[in-house]
């Protein structure tokens, strides 16, 4: 019978030799590299509220006739993934081709900030952020971009606040919560957020990375570092690794009460599928979304599976909306090589259609 | 192995134990093997292969590889608990902070075993849920009820650590079926790193069934519910600690955190409301006024025969209440209504503006109609 290792001694061997000479290398290799920036564009701070910033980057071929972008990242990851380095840079690439793009940073809360609920993100913050480029800019209504997370706030803004919006794109934004193929609200369905709300206040950081290591940990806990150990010899891969491994762990805590209502209207109810989303007590339709909708979803996204990003068709208003189907992941949307070419390029083609 | 030289070296050793052992654990496994030659021996080609040289015994080819797999499976187990149990207790976690509860647990056992006769868990329950009585009930009540919360905990721990063993095992059965499927497809695997793709493959595709089947997500589910309420109630504890010593308590600043957070929101509602109320008013103001168009006031007062005696503040207020009233009727902030234009003596305008002050009407359309309304009732006036 044959053995389903084709390996010989001497083989077997050498490769345990070279695991081994890698694992050693390893911890030298990362002292050389070293802690990595991130971040490739140059932008300014322009408008701050409490611990939020808005960024606008600077933009020497700016068009003239560019309408705003304002960026709007999820809570539970730092944005500086749109502009991670320079050959990984969605921003990067939308401004070479003369886009006016803002960033908003939601910053890191503290347990000062575990009352700040949806009202304040949606209404205070991202309407705040809103309201100013329109009023410096002099323009009724700008575009908005929302990622995620961010996304499902861009859209409550949009639908609550339709003629400040001028175009809007989701990207990889989960609308129908409750799709077979969710692990994430699946797991959430048993867990009692009033009590782990009212006992931790924010929402630490760790358990959160905890929980999205958990949808694959395999991969995610064993196969990725056996990889990582594979290019430890490639110091441009090397920190390419830790710039990633920096922005999966450097999370902020999501703030109580925010967490809270997002998980009861959108995990457990479902709100957008079933209109029932309230903000400040007041009540959002997508249906109120008229302007031009670019709906943007990953086809391997185990975060939000594509289902879950497509429903977005069946409950807005809007006469004009387009979807792009990106062939990557849910990170790879914004990193990988294929992203650079695709994603700015469809983005800003169909803004300066609008 | 050599270690590398220079001041690191005690953090490098130790952070390459854990590796070495599990490398350690997999070479005896395999070398363990009956039939394996010894280790270097270069003298053997190899090129019969790895399986080769066993087929002497009663057991199967697969079984040495099956020897090596149980090694390799039983140390990716104990990492594998490891890394929950570190998880689990990344932010601190509560048994450490229980650990007093467990003492007291463990000095009350020999008192629970002498009562019932033996250990009994449902003892420890029944004892804990029993009513307590005297002045030290409410504080008995909660740590009765921490007390219970560890045991809640211990139980749903166990409950979900069953459902991760249930994994291995069957990632280990998976694992099996796979490299099976590539002996029967003659695609062997070359490498222990392929060995390694495959598990990680077997392990997701196991996951994938299992953490999303009703009887894990339920046990996820009190395992995480049980482990918030053990915090909750260690919280309470150092809150109550805290506030015998005189301390700011986690209660109070959060207290104080809502009702800023709540202050917050109204002022800018309030904020919101204002700029748009200053809008309209502006837009009102700006709006030029139709030509001939005397101020109700005045108009009245010649009709009746009464010389308009209202004070100024009457004046303002009726031509503000004007502006108002002229607005398109689908603006929100007004309703159509019917102008009520008098001409008030001057006691009845005094006693309304007395009664205004009094009443700190804020709105201008509030205080014309107020101020319109009283002088009405007094029969002086008329609309036009």
């Amino acid at each position: 019978m044959k053995s389903p290792l084709d390996l010989d001694t001497e083989s077997f061997a050498r490769e345990w030799a070279e695991v081994k000479r890698r694992l050693e290398l390893g911890p030298r290799i990362l002292r050389s590299v070293g802690d990595v920036d991130f971040g490739f564009s140059p932008k300014d701070a322009v408008y701050r509220d409490d611990k939020i910033t808005l960024y606008r980057y600077q933009n020497p071929v700016r068009r003239a006739d560019a309408v705003p972008l304002l960026i709007s990242y999820a809570l539970v990851n730092r944005p500086y993934m749109v502009d991670l380095q320079e050959n990984r840079s969605l921003v990067r690439g939308l401004l070479a081709r003369g886009e006016d793009v803002y960033l908003v940073d939601w910053g890191y809360p503290d347990q000062a900030d575990r009352y700040l609920d949806m009202e304040d993100y949606v209404e205070r913050f991202l309407g705040g952020c809103v309201d100013f480029i329109r009023q410096s800019h002099g323009l009724e209504a700008i575009n908005v971009a929302g990622i995620c997370q961010g996304g499902v706030l861009a859209l409550c803004y949009s639908a609550l606040y339709p003629a400040k919006v001028r175009n809007l794109i989701t990207m990889v934004t989960p609308v129908d919560f409750h799709t077979p193929d969710n692990m994430l609200a699946r797991w959430i369905r048993d867990i009692d957020m009033d009590l782990l709300i009212d006992t931790l206040g924010n929402v630490p950081a760790d358990q959160m990375n905890f929980c999205y290591l958990m949808l694959k940990p395999f991969r995610l806990n064993f196969q990725k570092y056996a990889s990582f150990l594979d290019a430890i010899e490639d110091e441009a891969q090397v920190e390419d690794f830790l710039r990633m491994e920096k922005w999966i762990f450097d999370s902020p805590d999501q703030a109580g009460e925010m967490l809270r209502q997002f998980v009861a209207q959108f995990y457990k109810n479902n709100g957008f599928m079933t209109d029932s989303t309230r903000i400040g007590g007041r009540s959002l339709s997508l249906k109120h979304l008229t302007m031009p909708v670019l709906n943007i979803y990953a086809l391997q996204d185990h975060l939000v599976p594509p289902n879950a990003s497509r429903a977005l068709k069946s409950v807005i208003g809007s006469q004009d909306y387009s979807e792009l189907a990106f062939r990557g992941g849910h990170i790879g949307i914004y990193v990988s090589g294929r992203a650079q070419h695709e994603v700015p390029s469809a983005i800003s083609h169909w803004l300066t259609q609008r | 192995m050599t270690t590398s030289s220079g001041p690191h070296d005690a953090a490098l050793d130790a952070m390459m134990q854990p590796f070495r052992e599990w490398m350690t654990a997999f070479q005896q496994g395999v070398s363990s093997t009956p039939g394996w030659p010894p280790q270097g021996a270069s003298s053997w080609t190899g090129s019969q292969g790895l399986g080769a040289g066993f087929s002497s015994g009663p057991t199967s080819s697969f079984d040495p590889f099956r020897s090596a797999h149980d090694q390799f499976y039983a140390t990716a187990q104990h990492h594998w608990e490891q890394l929950m149990t570190q998880m689990t207790q990344a932010s601190g976690g509560p048994l450490e902070g229980m650990g007093s509860w467990r003492s007291l647990l463990d000095a009350l056992h020999p008192v629970a075993q002498e009562m019932n006769g033996e250990t009994s868990e449902a003892a420890w329950r029944e004892a804990l849920s029993t009513p307590a009585v005297g002045p030290m009930r409410e504080h008995v009540a909660r740590w009765q009820e921490a007390a219970l919360a560890q045991m809640d905990f211990n139980e749903a721990a166990k409950a979900f650590q069953v459902h991760l063993n249930e994994i291995m095992a069957r990632t280990s059965k998976v694992f099996e079926a796979r490299v099976a499927k590539r002996m029967a497809d003659n695609a062997p695997m070359t490498s222990m790193r392929a060995a390694f793709d495959e598990w990680i493959e077997a392990g997701e595709h196991v996951w994938a069934e299992v953490a999303v089947s009703e009887a894990f997500v339920a046990a996820l589910g009190r395992y995480n519910n049980a482990q918030t309420r053990l915090r909750a109630a260690s919280q309470d504890q150092m809150n109550r600690l805290a506030e015998s010593l005189g301390l700011p308590t986690k209660t109070e600043v959060d207290t104080d955190h809502r009702r800023i957070a709540e202050l917050s929101r109204e002022v800018r509602r309030l904020k919101t409301e204002l700029d748009r109320l200053r809008e309209l008013v502006q837009k009102q103001v700006a709006a030029p006024r139709p030509a001939g168009k005397k101020t109700v006031s005045r108009a009245a007062a010649s009709r009746d025969g009464n010389k308009a005696s209202a004070s100024p503040k009457l004046r303002t207020a009726k031509t503000r209440l004007e502006k108002v009233e002229s607005m398109p009727v689908s603006d929100p902030l007004t309703k159509p209504r019917k102008a009520k234009t008098v001409v008030a003596s001057k006691d009845a305008v005094a006693a309304t503006v007395a009664a205004n002050k009094k009443a700190r009407v804020s709105t201008v359309a509030t205080k014309a109609a107020h101020v319109t309304s009283k002088s009405t009732k007094t029969g002086k006036g008329s609309r036009t």
